[in-house]
């Protein structure tokens, strides 16, 4: 047996470099709403029209889907996990609400409906993480496929269309305002508001925590880690159906597989918000600044006549660039 | 504790025994248990429909599947180097776009096909330089090249225009996916041409043991003086090049493409890993078991389709075989 291994090199004594010390954690902190104002001066020296009220209204309208559906994958990222089945489960939520509508049930019921379709897809994924133990990354994939199956099963993979004059209600969630302030808008910061709240100022939020920083400890020191990402999983769900309801709602219909171009932007929105503040720590006041930055970006390419398909390269290089700033990148 | 103090060292070899035989059943099903459900998964279907054992059904599978064989080897290579790749899907669809323009704008079939394998290689390479050099999470940075491959299959099919091969200007490229060789459809051939490549690459040559190596202990084999990073490019090159092999025979099979035509493959292709590693090993990934695995599935996706399953089952069906196949593969840990 040997006594010692080879001596570890000493570490160089420290200078501060600009680079790496001063912009780089500079960058991390602050550099998704340094994006957005970017975005903004650039998007407002192109055209005229991105600066008018009704335009800025309808940014927040078209961000409030995406932060809502990046909620719930905030939770499942505290908690440690992934969930790569949120746009299907929106989608397939979505539909199901307006099938249910399109059968003469009221808006209260369809909502319903909704919600519960969402926490039960939410409970599987739950179901395969936590208790089967499967990778979430896999299970969440499988998930996704399931979702879609669903989501063509109801919608017979065209439209569900919705009597909008017997359900008032239900158009008024995705394009009504309330005084000024579209209802969108409302809804998404008080659910912020009080997933903030639940994982912030909670024993729950802490323990979620806890458990995603790491996970052994977090179990050997009592937690019931299996009933914590399960419960993640679920209220994950329950957003992302809330946010398939708010899509439906803005265009007025079902449609078959809405869900799917949401996988990116919702991803995007939660890795910039990860950075936002924080460093590498997701919460739901920096989802909602990335769900903004996604949002703003959406409106800018749709008023500069930029096809939507580019939005899936942006998304990619949002994603990369926000992971691999923050420095959470062992996820 | 105490127990064990006060039995006998006789008592605790019995128990040794039980515990190895106990191994040893399980190794036995863990390393059987999964061709046995094969088996009769195949009598099953048989009694079930009589075109099920016909050749020209078998030859019909085996086509279907040629594309997602070459897929899955890929995957294999990234999954026994310790990565993954969510790109794969839709880095398929991307040459089976690609190639179908390249030939529709007039490029020798040839060189439209070297140059999809290369754009296969490129986008390989930006997968290592996220997950490999920058050090993203495979599974992140490979999501995100999903994207990135995903978009422009939109921009070079001006929004996602259905191409189409005539069949009587392009005989030569779609023989790739739809002639026969004496009775062996062509894309078997190439299949099976690939997978064995690939077999003797992971098991018989250095770079294939470093790579067995890297999935199995990434430090240790650091240490060891192997240089990581550009294994890790290697790998999702190497993925990325098969992913981009298997879209182009799929553009020959259909004699055309349409964006996103392969991104359902990833889950086939995952599914037919994590069910081969069962095959004949307990919970290693390896060409052969992949193979199998995906004759497998495809099998049952034959099966469904004869018994006339609607189209959405298929996607139930799929969500589903992933769940299976890794739970029945036991690779639980990251």
């Amino acid at each position: 047996m040997t006594e010692t291994a080879a001596p570890l090199p000493q570490r160089e004594r420290h200078r501060t470099r600009f680079g790496s010390d001063i912009l780089l954690p500079f960058l991390r902190k602050w550099g998704t709403p340094i994006g957005i104002m970017i975005l903004c001066v650039f998007f407002a020296a192109q055209t005229s029209i991105f600066m008018r009220t009704t335009n800025l209204l309808n940014i927040v309208r078209q961000s409030a889907t995406i932060t809502l559906i990046a909620y719930g994958l905030t939770f499942v990222v505290a908690v440690g996990q992934f969930d790569i089945s949120l746009g299907a489960i929106a989608g397939t939520a979505g539909v199901f609400g307006t099938y249910v509508m399109a059968q003469g049930q009221p808006f209260a019921v369809a909502l319903l409906v909704a919600l519960v379709l969402g926490a039960a897809l939410g409970a599987v994924n739950g179901f395969a993480v936590a208790r089967l133990r499967i990778n979430d990354f896999l299970a969440t994939v499988a998930m996704m496929f399931v979702a879609q199956g669903l989501d063509i099963l109801v919608s017979k993979g065209t439209n569900v269309f919705v009597d909008t004059n017997a359900n008032p209600d239900f158009l008024a969630l995705g394009q009504a305002n309330w005084g000024a302030i579209p209802i969108a808008v409302i809804v998404v910061l008080m659910v912020g508001f009080v997933c903030h709240a639940l994982l912030n100022w909670t024993t729950f939020g802490h323990r979620v925590y806890a458990i995603g920083e790491n996970r052994r400890v977090a179990f050997l020191s009592g937690i019931r880690v299996t009933r914590y990402v399960w419960l993640c999983f679920i209220i994950a769900g329950v957003l992302y159906a809330v946010g398939g309801m708010m899509l439906t709602a803005r265009l007025g219909a079902g449609k078959a597989l809405a869900g799917g171009p949401i996988l990116g932007d919702a991803i995007a929105a939660y890795a910039l918000g990860v950075t936002f503040l924080k460093g590498g720590k997701p919460h739901i006041l920096g989802t909602l600044v990335g769900g903004l930055f996604v949002g703003i970006m959406a409106n800018g390419f749709t008023l500069l006549n930029v096809p939507f398909y580019y939005q899936f390269i942006t998304s990619a290089i949002a994603i990369v660039a926000a992971v691999s700033l923050s420095g959470s990148k062992k996820k | 504790m105490a127990l064990s103090e006060m039995t006998g060292d006789a008592i605790n070899e019995q128990r040794l025994i039980s515990q190895r035989r106990q191994q040893a059943a399980r190794a036995l099903v863990g390393r059987y248990g999964t061709l046995v459900g094969i088996l009769v998964l195949i009598l099953l279907l048989s009694f079930l429909s009589p075109y099920f054992l016909t050749l020209n059904n078998w030859l019909n599978i085996l086509t279907q599947v040629a594309p997602v064989i070459i897929i899955a080897c890929g995957l294999t290579f990234a999954i026994v180097g310790g990565g993954f790749d969510l790109s794969l899907g839709a880095q398929a669809s991307l040459a089976t776009v690609a190639v179908t323009v390249l030939l529709l704008n007039g490029v020798h079939p040839i060189l439209a096909i070297l140059a999809c394998l290369a754009v296969g290689i490129v986008v390989g390479t930006v997968n290592g330089f996220i997950c490999g050099t920058l050090g993203v999470a495979p599974w992140v940075g490979t999501l995100a090249v999903l994207f990135l491959a995903t978009g422009p299959q939109y921009i070079i099919t001006e929004g996602g225009r259905v191409q189409s091969l005539p069949r009587s200007e392009y005989a030569g490229f779609i023989a790739l996916g739809q002639a026969f060789i004496g009775p062996i459809p062509t894309p078997v051939i190439i299949a099976g041409i690939i997978a064995l490549i690939s077999h003797i690459f992971l098991t018989r040559t250095r770079i294939g043991y470093h790579i067995v190596a890297m999935g199995g202990d990434r430090q240790a084999t650091a240490l060891a003086g192997i240089p990581i990073t550009a294994y890790v490019w290697l790998i999702y090159i190497l993925s990325g090049l098969l992913a981009s092999a298997g879209g182009v025979v799929l553009a020959a099979r259909l004699a055309g493409s349409q964006v996103r035509t392969a991104d359902a493959y990833l889950l086939d292709a995952i599914a037919a890993v994590y069910i081969g590693s069962t095959i004949l090993k307990e919970g290693e990934p390896h060409i052969l078991g992949t193979v199998m695995g995906t004759i497998f599935i495809g099998i049952m996706s034959n099966g469904i389709t004869l018994l006339g399953v609607p189209f959405w089952g298929e996607f139930l069906f799929r969500g589903m075989m992933v769940f299976v196949a890794v739970m029945l593969s036991g690779i639980r840990a990251k």
